[in-house]
């Protein structure tokens, strides 16, 4: 395989978007932990589960048991571990551009594996959002029990970015395959 | 491929060694290995009239063709 992280026009387009590469590379892990801590504080808070619930579902919940809550924040845990998941490999696309390996079908595949494991979040948000207004009104006698499905405009905006991201990736692919095609001509 | 890079002969004939030619035609010596080797899809004209330049010999020094012989039936 042809080197082409030593080549000039590689090397300026490092010094031009290194920066962004780093800032973005250690945003992915942050943000990551951000979302892990701020799941823990509202699934440990029993008073702001309750008036989170009671404002979502439109309802008056009594105090959500432990057990809920805790299977709650399992269920939370699904949508977490795929953004995880995405944010690894934004970290991975980041690396690699930083040594270089920009253009490469590795970085193209590493692409699209974080638009559909951010795809997958997103979704599985989505899922969660019935199963836990259930998971919450469990408790209650039947009849006050609740099946809740909202969707944000935030959640249309995240699709629509990371469904053009997958489109992107496949462009990449190609674009890489061409790249590789002239790094074999010396 | 029917294209043969007779590069290695013409080194030989020159008594130069690829890294030499690597530093005076601006290439690495890892392209020169894969140039030798026939390892690649194509070779830019500067590139093929800076190896003409410093070996002084002509672009079918270097390159041969060698058609595939006919398929037996």
């Amino acid at each position: 395989m042809i080197d082409t992280s030593s080549r000039p026009s590689v090397a300026a387009l490092r010094a031009r978007i290194g920066w962004l590469c780093q800032i973005l590379r250690f945003a992915a892990p942050a943000y990551a932990l951000w979302v892990l801590v701020l799941l823990v504080l509202h699934w440990s808070d029993a008073s702001e589960v309750t008036r989170a619930y009671s404002h979502w579902l439109r309802a008056e919940l009594v105090e959500v048991p432990a057990s809920q809550r805790l299977a709650g924040f399992l269920v939370h845990m699904i949508p977490w571990g795929l953004t995880a998941l995405a944010c690894g490999y934004l970290w991975k696309l980041f690396s690699g551009f930083l040594a270089g390996q920009v253009f490469s079908l590795e970085a193209a595949l590493t692409l699209r594996r974080l638009a559909l494991a951010g795809l997958a979040s997103v979704t599985a948000d989505l899922v969660a959002r019935p199963i836990l207004s259930v998971l919450m009104t469990i408790h209650l006698p039947p009849g006050s029990r609740h099946l809740g499905f909202f969707v944000l405009p935030h959640d249309m905006l995240n699709l629509m970015f990371l469904g053009g991201l997958l489109a992107l990736a496949q462009v990449f692919k190609v674009a890489a395959e061409i790249a590789e095609d002239n790094a074999a001509i010396v | 491929m029917p294209i043969v890079v007779s590069l290695d002969v013409m080194l030989a004939r020159r008594k130069m060694r690829s890294r030499e030619l690597a530093e005076r035609i601006g290439i690495t010596e890892q392209n020169v290995s894969l140039l030798k080797s026939g390892k690649v899809k194509g070779i830019r004209f500067d590139t093929l009239e800076a190896i003409c330049r410093v070996l002084d010999c002509q672009p079918g020094d270097l390159l041969e063709f060698h058609p595939d012989p006919p398929e037996t039936r």
